[in-house]
């Protein structure tokens, strides 16, 4: 019983190190992206900030 | 007469033994100061349930159950998940992801130090627990205490004490647990290395968007993580939103106080001397410190599997800052960092490190659940 459950929970270890591993991946990718853009974003919302305060 | 004597006539040598656990929490709670908003509670809450008879829990008599009011929190507050998910709440709100925003590859590090959870689950089963169990006590390595209470709730209530107990005291010792461990894999010129500070600042609509996104992306992912991580970010969006700072305030010191005293209370309604008094919560204390010392391994021999394919190398401690002991871990590793170079400002990357650690802790939490919940 003590076997079937230690190699059950080295599946189940494997599995979800690996997804949560994967799933992470995906994070960093997606974050990356989103933080670029939101950077971008925000020195063009600054320019026109400034231009209505001259105004 | 014999009524009132009943309480010191039934008082057992396990009931006297954990009235002394019950008061040595206490101590360590406020002597050294570990973790004393939930030691506290939990320590009295352990003295009041081993009075033989106490009113504090449920009990039988003749044939009736008069329920006790720690009991009733119990119910509502664990069975049902409430209160670690309120904490999550509270948590998400304390929680300032813009290190993490600056600097995104710490998001790896917050998924490979979470190693010691599914590592410690594997141990687990070779001391005879069954797979769920050996779940609830791996999750012990996700440094989380609600991750920790919510899982173990779900899956081995009778051990929910130990479990508890085991989670809040080893996340006030990562400045002992970590930096021996990290200097075992690391040499002197590793710790060396210096991280450039980053001039990215990220605007106020992205740190709105993040918590929803991160809501949508995990969840969809992973479903059972779902109550996790979106009671997480709906703290953090309370507080990000800027148009909400009294609840949020009032979500990070009342709402964490009440529900923390409440959370702890429960816990200790549970640290009955027939309950505790087992050599599985040994075990379980010992487990405990395999889940961080493997959590923190994971994390450096992560970081330095990394520097094998870049050109700018990374710290490899910033890799045991992405368990979830926030904001401890990341406050070792900087420490860590200046002793051996004065000059070298790890910090903020640490804190990167650390709150990935905390969402990618809710989602090994909701990751085990998928896996081991169905079994």
């Amino acid at each position: 019983m003590s076997n079937v459950n230690f190699l059950l929970a080295l599946k189940i270890g494997i599995t979800g190190y690996l997804a949560l591993i994967g799933i992470l991946l995906l994070f960093y990718i997606l974050l990356t992206g989103f933080v670029k853009f939101f950077t971008r974003s925000d020195s063009n919302g600054s320019e026109k900030g400034e231009g209505k305060a001259s105004e | 007469m014999q009524e009132l004597l009943n309480g010191i006539s039934a008082l057992s040598i396990g009931n006297v033994v954990m009235i002394g656990v019950g008061t040595f929490l206490i101590y360590i709670a406020i002597s050294k100061e570990y973790e004393p908003a939930l030691l506290i509670p939990i320590g009295f809450s352990t003295i009041l349930v081993n009075i033989p008879f106490s009113s504090a829990i449920d009990q039988w008599m003749g044939g009736v159950l008069h329920r006790g009011v720690l009991s009733i929190f119990f119910d509502i507050g664990i069975i049902t998940e409430i209160f670690p998910l309120l904490i999550f709440i509270a948590v998400g709100a304390m929680i300032d992801f813009g290190p993490l925003l600056e600097h995104p590859i710490m998001f790896l590090f917050g998924a490979a130090a979470q190693f010691g959870i599914f590592a410690t689950m594997v141990v687990a089963t070779l001391l005879g627990f069954d797979i769920k169990q050996a779940a609830s006590i791996g999750i012990i390595g996700s440094a989380d205490g609600p991750t920790s209470i919510y899982v173990a709730g779900r899956f081995a209530k009778d051990l929910l004490g130990p479990i508890s107990v085991a989670a809040y005291s080893y996340m006030s010792l990562v400045p002992i647990i970590q930096p021996p461990v990290i200097k075992a894999l690391t040499t002197k010129e590793e710790r060396r290395i210096k991280m450039a500070p980053k001039s990215l600042k990220v605007n106020k609509t992205a740190r709105i968007i993040f918590p929803i996104l991160v809501t949508i992306i995990a969840s969809l992912i992973a479903p059972s993580a779902a109550a996790l991580i979106g009671f997480l970010m709906f703290g953090n969006l309370l507080r990000e939103c800027g148009v909400l700072n009294s609840i949020s305030k009032t979500v990070q010191t009342e709402l964490a106080n009440i529900v923390t005293i409440l959370l702890g209370l429960s816990i200790g309604s549970t640290m009955t001397a027939d309950k505790f008094l087992q050599p599985r919560t040994l075990y379980i204390l010992l487990l405990g410190v395999v889940a961080f010392v493997f959590d923190t391994a994971g994390g450096v021999l992560f970081a330095k599997f990394l520097n094998l394919f870049l050109r700018n190398k990374i710290n490899p401690m910033l890799g045991a800052a992405g368990i979830s002991a926030f904001p401890m871990s990341a406050r070792v590793i900087h420490q860590l960092g200046r002793k051996e170079d004065p000059t070298n400002y790890l910090l903020m990357y640490a804190v990167g490190a650390n709150v990935a650690g905390q969402i990618g802790s809710v989602l090994a939490g909701g990751i085990l659940i998928a896996l081991v919940g169905n079994l």
